[in-house]
């Protein structure tokens, strides 16, 4: 292992092995957690922040891992360290964000800010032990097959999903119709405020009637009415010749460059 | 520019004036020499203002003032302020003006026209070695004049030629000619040809120089038994002794041949100095003029006595003609006749030379302008100045209207019938144009009416001529192609040309006997050769292969050599009896089971027989007639079996009518042997795979039969498939199998198999085939992106139950339904096309929603829209070239074996196939699997990436804009597409008008959206250099005849830092490997229908998920390579910016760690990381192994 100082800005350096046998460290590096922006879940007195997390670490292996400085409340996993609240979806089956994968980043929320503060004082030569034969981490085929077995969701599961998920939409657009459709106050009032709506293609429709518009406005246009525009016409015409025989040039001249002229 | 947005009158009128004021001000600046180019055009214009465009810019003005409504002025105006496009505008002149003119009427198009010019300028003459070939010319035919006349030898004496180390050229084997031979310093000597000329080539880098022998050194009489042939080389051999210690004058001297005939020898003389390095002179020795009697070596004569040649056994009745013996000598008593011809005509008009050297160049590239049989540049002149005599041709058109014209005429006649005849009406008295036909193969009669000028070829040669003419000319009329580079830059090559090859040895003297027996007038035809009997063997083979194979070929290609050159010491070269004939199949015709022959009671049934042998048979067909008819394969054979049998009638009949007196070896299964599944027990022969596609697909169509007649709320409009399965591309398409039953490994819960606990081994693969189901267009579905995922998930259930009704085993997944249906297996998913355009919306910041293209939204796109659509295209590619589906996997596989996989996108390999197919200039499509990888490695090997975009032009559906505005893009804004640019006409969207840039920018935003990631330059140049190596080791195999190309398809773990190998045990693709051997042959079983069936475990491959494990968490620092199909180890190679310490970014820590004590830095974690390789694969990994650096 690299001979690094203690603290490397501000972070505290860590070894993690996989289990006893392995030979390869990897370093974990981790501080309290602090934000500009608070966010409820990780309260920054009590969170820990950790980088460099190998993909194989799971939230339970961690969970056991830092429970030696403090009880563990929550552990949170991000691609990119976010102040935000971890992206965990309400409907695990249906949900459209991705997983993280790869290295990562880690939020550990203790219960007390005291593990935080045990979490930073640890010696710097400490190296942590991912997997244990009491609590063995799974990878290779035989996470793949638990994997495959995962995949298969009880029928029960899935339609109770399917209705929490479809009956919280439809709520959703009651309110929302219900904040479209305010009731006028004791006199007589309505307030009006902007409702967020996915507006359709007003847009388009616009440039499509524009451009109707413009093709009826060219059909009742002369063209070539007059000499200079009959010269002008043609004028352009060799204009445009010139251009297709200046590009075509470059091109050639590419071709040379590459030396495609050669034919033997 | 503000004054550009014409609004108001005032705007207007300022920008007028302003305009005015600046060309004041260039008026003023004139005499300045640092003025721009602008401020040139400008002067122009003042200087020719009675041209009548020159007031144009006052006018435009004053008619803006009038507010006239027109946008010309305005364009035209903007222009000029733009100092770019300003040059666009200047004042044509009339030279100018012609050549634009000129272009568009005379040329196929601009770009032709300067890419021809380029090319004409490359291949010319460089007037340095002009200058320094009259030079020496100069010196050397001083040289000759000044010889000292010799006195009288014996013409077969060769003693003084041994003595000067000189040996003979001619025949070996040919009778001692009679007569005496004497030297006399040439009475002319000159230079004839395409120097003479101005039509050479640097192709053909040899200069003809004629010397004409003085009346004395020929007698009347040697005409007779080779007489002239013998003398000529004596002449020959006399100056080559005088100049052999000419140091200043000559380099080296070597003999080499005439037209590749070895009646005529010809001295190749080097000059010293620079000049010969590249240029290189034959010498031509001709006798005097009037020595022989004109009608002397008409073809009908006979000019050698059987006697003389066969010595005094043998006898004939009748003297035979000699053709062939007459051409090699009046070829000599012509040459000065030709050479006025050819100055009168050629020299006189630039354009026709031009022409000239572009079809010698058309020629070169496709290895038809030199040796035996060939189209000689002499003989192209002639065809030239016939079309002009002819009046096919004018002086005025342009050398592109010239070659066009020729090739049409090439293209369009019979030589073998009736030739083009020049002989001039002086000449009427000689033989007729039938004469000629009855004997030689093709004929082209020169204007002394005596000597065709293609004697030499045979009927194939010119088959093959007028067959390229008809290609070249469908390249030039076809809009798509870059039809110059098809025309004179590619290479024609003939094993990319082939779809088969047949390899013919014979031994020597055998071969000669059974072709005495087989072919009529043989001896005859030998002594006409003088001996030589290549040619005649040549032309029986290929006459008796093209009886026999009929329609089924369109082509026979034989393949020849170069003309010999050897050194003035050595004996010619000896007559090897190899013969490789490439076959171009008719893919319609070419494996039609049965030949059939003529009706029972015809006369030509005896013929057929006795020509079919044993294997024909009387066979009654289905209008009730009968006929003679040969089988060759049994109707149940398989496509891959039936496509080789154009080689069972080749070996059949070679046997027949040969007997075995050679060996004989077909050049085209021996790849498609890496298609095959040799474990594999069905009702059909698995063979190269085409069959187990097809019932794939039609489970397929059977599954969406069945999925429309379901009752669901909203109907089902279509079902689409996107598997590689249904485009007849997935190299080891899935099979109908005998379903598992549980063990140890693997264990039953509800309808499906999962993995037990136990542990046991799984080495099954079973592959699902993906399809996406869309439904009738509903008001109802919401507008929320995970709501409408539990809609989808809703109609799969109700799906599913529905079939679990008819006992169909279904499983629901959240995301898809997963169908067991006929011993397939399939995920189908419901689709909703507005989901592509919920995907688009972005919240802005100000809180509304702005719709753009989304990383999510793009690859919805894809899926559901462009994929299906570009999945029907290339089954009807399929469909159209039935050598597609194992062309397109042997590709595949290929490329799987060499690890290029799924770094060369699968959709890429597949495209650039199809490619191939659609645009194959300047070949044929291919007919084979075998050609169809040859060409796809020729096209990685050869093709400048960064140069050539491929427009792949699915159905047609490209307009011509679209492939203008393509081309526009990628050559202006290159960098900005990817490395490797292919395009297909489904990836543009549809836009309303093409006017606005914007709605340009929408259309082609996702060109070439295959390749956006990947390719990257190192992989393309390591695809390019697999490729050569593979193309260069099947070239030198197929000369040889030797055909194991098994190394071909083995990686090499060599380059690789670290490589990772894998366990056996729980590869479960391992049987599609090229390299496996089983132990015990694994049987598999074909499917039957069971009640109950159970779910198999499906699209698990460890060593798959092992790789995906590995990608996702060391994309950044490693790039890791597997051939899918198989593969025993995993290659990994570092990224060079990887092994560097870099500036610490703890917040991007992705496996480094920290060095340094004073300034920390991080490096990537390679003991770690190779620890990981490890642990990510516990139990797949077998070993580690890292290569020392």
């Amino acid at each position: 292992m690299a001979n690094v100082t203690s603290l490397v800005q501000g972070f505290k350096v860590v070894g993690l092995k996989f289990c006893e046998e392995s030979k390869g460290v990897h370093q974990l590096l981790w501080k309290k957690h602090t934000v500009r922006i608070h966010s409820e879940c990780k309260p920054p007195d009590r969170t820990l922040f950790v980088v460099n997390v190998p993909p194989y670490c799971t939230e339970e292996a961690f969970q056991r891992l830092f429970s030696e400085y403090g009880k563990v409340q929550n552990v949170y996993f991000h691609k990119k360290p976010t102040s935000g609240p971890p992206q965990s979806a309400k409907y695990p089956h249906f949900s459209i964000v991705t997983p993280v994968l790869g290295f990562k980043v880690a939020y550990i929320v203790f219960t007390h800010s005291s593990a935080v503060k045990k979490a930073m004082a640890v010696p710097p030569s400490t190296v942590l032990v991912l997997s244990t034969k009491e609590h063995p981490v799974l990878t290779g085929v035989k996470k793949w097959h638990q994997q495959y077995n995962q995949q298969f969701i009880s029928r029960i599961t899935l339609n109770k999903e399917i209705k929490a998920l479809i009956s919280e939409y439809d709520k959703k657009k009651e309110q929302e119709q219900a904040a479209s459709k305010q009731e006028p106050d004791n006199e007589g009032w309505v307030t009006v405020t902007s409702v967020k709506k996915k507006k359709t293609h007003m847009k388009k429709i616009d440039e499509l009637k524009n451009k109707k518009n413009k093709k009826k406005k060219k059909k009742h246009q002369l063209v070539n009415f007059y000499t200079f525009q009959h010269r002008q016409t043609k004028i352009d015409q060799l204009a445009q010749l010139r251009k297709k025989f200046e590009e075509d040039k470059r091109r050639i001249n590419l071709m040379k460059e590459s030396r495609k002229f050669r034919p033997y | 520019m503000k004054h550009l947005q014409v609004g108001k009158d005032n705007e207007i009128q300022a920008s007028g004036s302003e305009d005015k004021m600046s060309n004041v001000d260039n008026s003023e600046e004139e005499a300045d020499e640092d003025e721009d180019e602008e401020e040139d055009e400008e002067e122009d214009e003042e200087e020719e203002a009675d041209d009548g465009f020159s007031d144009e810019e006052e006018k435009t003005d004053e008619n803006n003032k009038r507010k006239l409504p027109e946008q010309g002025g305005k364009q035209a105006k903007s222009a000029k302020r733009d100092s770019k496009d300003g040059s666009l505008y200047k004042l044509p002149t009339m030279e100018e003006l012609n050549t634009l003119r000129e272009t568009q009427m005379l040329y196929h198009s601009n770009l032709f026209r300067m890419q021809m010019e380029e090319m004409l300028m490359e291949v010319s003459m460089k007037e340095q070695y002009r200058q320094q070939l009259d030079q020496w010319f100069v010196q050397f035919s001083t040289h000759l004049k000044s010889m000292v006349p010799s006195s009288e030898h014996k013409l077969c004496q060769t003693k003084w030629m041994d003595e000067n180390g000189v040996s003979d050229p001619l025949v070996q084997d040919m009778p001692k000619a009679r007569g005496t031979f004497l030297f006399a310093a040439p009475t002319d000597v000159q230079f004839v040809g395409s120097f003479a000329s101005g039509t050479i080539t640097t192709r053909n880098c040899s200069v003809d120089i004629m010397i004409t022998l003085p009346k004395k050194c020929v007698h009347a009489a040697d005409w007779r038994n080779g007489r002239w042939l013998v003398k000529r080389i004596k002449y020959l051999a006399w100056i080559a002794i005088s100049l052999q210690n000419k140091t200043e004058l000559v380099a080296d001297l070597n003999w080499t041949t005439h037209l590749g005939s070895s009646l005529r020898p010809v001295l190749q003389v080097t000059p010293s100095g620079k000049l010969g390095k590249k240029w290189k002179v034959n010498l031509f020795p001709v006798p005097p003029p009037e020595s022989f009697k004109a009608k002397r070596f008409s073809p009908e004569r006979s000019n050698l006595q059987p006697a003389w040649f066969f010595s005094e056994e043998a006898k004939m009745e009748t003297l035979p003609p000699t053709p062939h013996y007459n051409w090699a000598c009046a070829v000599d008593i012509v040459m000065l006749e030709h050479l006025q011809l050819l100055r009168d005509c050629v020299k006189k008009h630039p354009n026709l030379a031009q022409g000239i050297k572009l079809l010698k160049i058309w020629l070169a590239q496709r290895e038809l302008d030199k040796g035996v049989g060939s189209f000689s540049g002499h003989l192209v002149t002639l065809l030239m100045i016939h079309l002009l005599q002819t009046r096919k041709i004018n002086p005025q058109m342009s050398a592109y209207q010239v070659f066009r014209n020729v090739i049409v005429y090439l293209g369009s006649g019979n030589w073998c019938e009736s030739g083009p005849n020049m002989r001039a009406p002086s000449h009427a008295d000689n033989s007729t144009l039938e004469d000629f036909h009855k004997l030689y193969e093709v004929v082209f009669v020169d204007p002394s009416g005596m000597v065709n000028m293609t004697a030499n070829l045979i009927a194939a040669d010119y088959l093959r001529i007028k067959h390229e003419a008809q290609l070249a000319l469908s390249f030039l009329d076809s809009s798509a192609a870059d039809s110059f580079e098809m025309l004179f830059i590619k290479k024609v090559e003939i094993f990319q040309l082939s779809d088969q090859l047949l390899r013919m040895r014979f031994f020597k003297s055998d071969a000669e006997t059974v072709l005495s027996k087989t072919i009529p007038k043989y001896q005859e035809l030998v002594m006409d050769a003088l001996g030589d009997v290549q040619r005649v063997m040549l032309s029986s083979i290929i006459q008796l292969l093209s009886k026999g194979l009929g329609d089924r070929v369109q082509l026979l290609v034989p393949m020849r050599k170069p003309p010999a050159v050897w050194p003035l010491h050595q004996p010619p070269p000896a007559f090897k009896k190899i013969f490789i004939v490439g076959i171009v199949l008719n893919p319609t015709t070419a494996s039609a089971l049965l030949t059939k022959g003529p009706p029972a009671d015809s006369p030509e049934a005896a013929i057929f027989k006795k020509f079919w042998g044993a294997k024909s048979s009387l066979r009654r067909f289905q209008d009730g007639s009968f006929h003679e008819a040969v089988l060759w394969a049994e109707p149940q054979q398989s496509i891959g079996e039936r496509r080789l049998i154009p080689g069972k009638i080749c070996k059949y009949l070679l046997r027949l009518h040969y007997r075995k007196k050679g060996k004989y070896v077909y050049i085209a299964k021996q790849m498609e042997g890496f298609l095959c599944h040799p474990y594999y027990k069905m009702k059909y022969n698995y063979a190269t795979g085409e069959e187990a596609t097809v019932s794939a697909i039609q489970a397929f169509d059977s599954l969406s039969r069945k999925l429309r007649s379901l009752d669901l709320p909203l109907k089902i409009t279509a079902v689409q498939s996107t598997s590689d399965v249904s485009r007849h591309t997935r190299v080891f398409p899935p099979l109908a199998k005998a379903l598992r039953v549980t063990g140890k490994a693997i264990e039953a819960s509800g309808n499906y198999l999962k993995f037990s606990d136990l542990g046991g081994l799984y080495q099954n693969f079973d592959y699902a085939i993906e399809v996406i189901v869309f439904l009738e267009i509903s008001g109802k579905w919401p507008d929320d992106l995970e709501a409408i995922q539990a809609i989808k998930a809703e109609f799969h259930t109700k799906m599913s139950d529905l079939l679990q009704k008819d006992s169909v085993t279904t499983v629901v997944f959240p995301k898809f339904l997963q169908i067991l249906w006929e011993g397939y297996v399939f995920r189908v998913r419901v689709s909703y096309l507005r989901e592509i355009y919920l995907q688009r919306l972005v919240e802005t910041p100000q809180g509304d929603w702005q719709e753009q293209d989304t990383a999510a939204s793009i690859q919805l796109e894809k899926h559901i829209e462009i994929i299906p659509r570009f999945t029907t295209a290339l089954a009807s590619i399929q469909a159209d070239h039935p050598s597609f589906s194992g062309g397109v996997r042997l590709c595949k596989q290929w490329a799987g074996s060499q690890l290029l996989l799924p770094h060369l996108p699968h959709i890429a390999v597949e495209l650039l196939v199809a490619s191939l197919y659609l645009n194959p200039a300047p070949y044929m499509p291919p007919s084979t699997p075998h050609v169809t990888l040859l060409r796809f490695l020729h096209l990685l090997v050869n093709t400048d990436w960064k140069m050539t975009p491929i427009l792949v032009n699915l159905n047609e559906t490209f307009t011509v804009e679209d492939v203008a505005e393509l081309n526009r893009l990628f050559l202006t804004q290159r960098s900005a597409f990817p490395h490797m640019f292919i395009v297909t006409p489904y990836e543009l969207r549809s836009v309303p008008s093409t006017e606005t840039s914007g709605d340009l920018q929408r259309r082609y935003k996702l060109a070439s959206m295959w390749t956006k990631t990947s390719p990257s330059v190192q992989i393309l140049y390591r695809s390019k250099q697999l490729a050569e190596a593979a193309l260069s080791f099947v070239n030198a195999k197929l000369l040889k005849g030797v055909l194991n190309f098994k190394t071909i398809f083995r990686p090499s773990s060599d380059d690789f830092d670290v490589v990772i190998h894998l366990n056996h045990k729980h590869l479960c693709r391992l049987n599609e490997s090229v390299n496996w051997t089983s132990p015990k042959p694994l049987k598999i079983k074909p499917y039957e229908r069971h009640t109950n069936e159970l779910m198999p475990i499906v699209m698990f491959d460890a060593a798959f998920l092992y790789l995906k494990e590995l990608r996702d968490a060391f994309n950044h620092v490693a790039l890791f390579f597997y051939d899918e199909h198989g593969g025993k180890f995993v290659g990994v190679v570092w990224k060079p910016s990887a092994l560097l310490p870099q500036e610490l970014k703890v917040g991007g820590l992705e496996g480094q760690q920290l060095v340094g004590v004073k300034e920390v830095k991080q490096v990537t974690n390679i003991e770690a990381i190779l620890d990981d390789f490890q642990t990510i694969g516990v139990d797949l990994v077998r070993k580690i192994s890292v290569k020392n650096t």
